[in-house]
């Protein structure tokens, strides 16, 4: 029943999504190799992300975006460079900045920080794994199994 | 020691009052600008405190978390500065105090997504406790306003004692010691201590100079003076004591000072009274007529005059006479004064009337002689009374002379003189008027009286004489001639010729009829 329910769901979501995925169709051929973009699995209902989705879902106000698709986030270990510099583009703070975030509201027990994975291909590994994952990746590393949601050139 | 008597006193109350009225102004001022300064102070603290929450509000906002935002505001809330506050989002509503409120408008700050720049996620409503602010305000004010009239207080206190010892004391004491120096003398004022460059210090300076040129002054006027005074001393010994009198006489003729000689002088002659000595002394010499015009001339040309006046006498007849030198000059303020000396020359009048009186009488028969006549004539004539003239010649005299000798000759003559005076009256007069002649002055104007007087005259002195040292005897008698003045003549000499000339007549009939012995002047009738 519920499996049925979210099916209708999911499939009205994906509807809507491709109708809009017209407009913000992301070209891939544009992206340049040292950009930083979020991706998901080629399989996901997820098709594009706006900026505050991506910021919510990451910051741990949400787990879904603002058409109602769940979406898990991942993140790289601590010192990572390709961390910060994402990190920095999305919310514009350094890394230190961020985890004092988290640190700071940990005790809330009402957010929960994106789980971690050690390197690039444990995030490969763990897209496949769990549906709507989404993970920020080097343009580089983007594969046929992943689709770009957001990139942050995309204006 | 009133306000305006002391120069401290006054300093004083002026600073206090000025200072006092300045530190007012300045409170006023500095109470409003502190206030409103404290006022904005605690606005600048509640915007800090913001700030120092704004991150967890943020992110408070961002969670939508309400124990977060919860501890936002009792972090604000600690500040006593603020009396309310309000976190209001879409999914928070967190209110404290709140209901304390009416009507205040809150300050409001946004609370800004702390990912997103420009997305605003909530309001905050801070409500200040005016209350507190404004009497933390005042409280600082008030602090900041007394420690002004402290300081002010000070200061006042301060000006005053330097101003009383720096300039008040300094000053009382060169003036107490001025006041102290007798003018005149050599004293000097001290300079006060550590004003010797001060302006005091030349206060006293100059006036030391001045002091000590009054001291010169002084001196040198007292020199002046006691030689002044020495030379009127000298000046009133020479005038006091000058033998001859003297007075100084105004433009008025009043007598203005008099010597000791003058005073006696008066004294002798009767006149004590000031007052009574006339113009130009009038009333004690007898001034000729002619002397107004001579006073007037001397002062137009400056010149001393000189005249021989006699001294009215109202004690006895003695006769006084008196050199009167007047000097007239001008004083130096221009006033006229006349200086008059008279020098007592009334030995030397009287050496000289005697003189005049040997040259008019004749030695020998002791009446006047033809001088003394002619004088006395004249005089009658200018008097203008009526006289008659007789000239009576000797007949017989001659051969008296010739015969008995000069001396048988100058009895003759003495005697006939003496005779004629015994019988004259006393108005009238004898004059020997050379050799046997003698003129008979007789008060009278008409024949009969001529007549009358030579019956009686003739009576004595026609006679014999006797001399001791003859037998033989001498007749004497007389031819004479009368002329009336002024029925005949108006002159001296026409008179004499006409007598002279009816004498002549007399002397044709002496022999012939020698009771004819009188003959008038012709025009006589």
């Amino acid at each position: 029943m519920t499996k049925l329910m979210l099916l209708i769901i999911l499939g009205l979501n994906s509807s809507l999504i491709m109708a809009k995925a017209d407009l913000s169709q992301i070209d891939i051929s544009e992206i340049k190799p040292q950009e930083i973009v979020v991706v998901t699995h080629i399989d996901s209902s997820l098709e594009t992300m706006h900026h505050k989705d991506v910021v919510n879902i990451y910051m741990g106000k949400f787990s879904a975006t603002s058409s109602g698709i769940q979406a898990r986030a991942l993140d790289l270990e601590s010192n990572d460079v390709v961390k910060a510099r994402f990190y920095k583009q999305l919310t514009g703070l350094s890394l230190a900045r961020v985890n004092a975030y988290w640190s700071r509201i940990k005790f809330t027990g009402r957010v929960r920080a994106p789980a971690t994975a050690n390197n690039i291909e444990q995030i490969k590994k763990r897209l496949v794994e769990i549906e709507n994952a989404i993970a920020y990746v080097p343009a580089t590393e983007v594969t046929q199994n992943m689709k770009v949601v957001y990139r942050f050139d995309n204006k | 020691l009133t306000i305006n008597s002391s120069l401290a006193l006054r300093l004083a109350l002026f600073i206090t009052i000025t200072s006092f009225g300045i530190a007012y102004i300045a409170s006023e001022a500095f109470y409003r600008q502190t206030f409103a300064a404290e006022i904005e102070q605690s606005e600048n603290e509640i915007k800090t405190l913001f700030e120092t929450v704004s991150p967890t509000a943020s992110i408070a906002a961002f969670i939508e978390d309400a124990e977060l935002a919860k501890e936002v505001l009792n972090g604000l809330s600690t500040s006593k500065k603020i009396k309310a506050v309000a976190f209001t989002s879409d999914k928070i509503k967190e209110f404290q105090n709140v209901h304390l409120v009416k009507n205040e408008t809150p300050r409001i700050f946004i609370i800004k997504n702390p990912f997103i720049q420009g997305d605003k996620l909530a309001e905050l409503h801070v409500y200040p406790n005016l209350a507190f602010i404004e009497e933390q305000a005042a409280i600082i004010s008030r602090r900041v306003t007394f420690a002004l009239y402290i300081l002010i207080f000070v200061v006042t206190v301060t000006s005053i004692v330097i101003g009383y010892y720096l300039i008040t004391r300094p000053l009382k004491k060169v003036g107490r010691s001025l006041h102290e120096v007798m003018p005149g003398s050599e004293q000097q004022i001290n300079t006060p201590k550590y004003h010797s460059k001060t302006e005091i210090g030349t206060l006293v300076n100059d006036t030391n100079i001045l002091l000590n040129r009054m001291y010169h002054q002084f001196r040198e006027e007292r020199r002046l003076r006691n030689e002044i005074e020495k030379l009127e001393q000298q000046f009133r010994l020479l005038f006091e004591n000058a033998t001859s009198p003297i007075v100084l006489i105004d433009f008025h003729g009043n007598v203005q000072l008099k010597n000791k000689a003058f005073r006696v002088l008066t004294e002798q002659v009767g006149i004590s009274n000031k007052n009574r000595l006339g113009y130009l002394l009038g009333n004690l010499v007898e001034l000729p007529k002619t002397m107004d015009m001579a006073v007037h001339e001397a002062i137009k040309h400056n010149e001393i005059l000189t005249s021989e006046v006699k001294v009215k006498n109202f004690k006895d007849n003695t006769e006084r006479w008196v050199q009167f030198i007047l000097s007239p000059f001008a004083s130096e303020s221009e006033e006229v004064y006349f200086h008059i000396t008279l020098n007592d020359i009334s030995r030397r009048k009287k050496e000289i009337s005697s003189l005049a009186k040997e040259a008019d009488y004749d030695s020998l028969t002791k009446v006047l002689n033809r001088n003394g006549g002619e004088k006395l004539l004249r005089e009658m004539i200018q008097q203008q009374k009526p006289f008659a003239v007789v000239l009576i010649d000797l007949n017989g005299f001659k051969p008296i002379n010739d015969t008995f000798g000069h001396d048988a000759g100058d009895v003759v003559l003495v005697k006939t003189a003496e005779l004629i005076s015994g019988v004259i009256r006393e108005q009238d007069q004898v004059i020997r008027w050379g050799g046997d002649e003698f003129i008979i002055i007789l008060n009278v104007n008409n024949r009969g009286a001529i007549e009358r007087a030579m019956k009686k005259i003739v009576k004595k002195v026609v006679r014999d004489y006797q001399f001791s040292n003859n037998q033989k005897k001498a007749h004497i008698a007389i031819s004479a001639g009368a002329a009336v003045f002024p029925h005949n003549a108006v002159d001296l000499h026409g008179l004499i010729r006409l007598a002279d000339e009816a004498m002549y007549e007399s002397k044709r009939l002496k022999d012939i009829a020698p009771e004819k012995y009188l003959h008038f002047a012709q025009e006589l009738t």
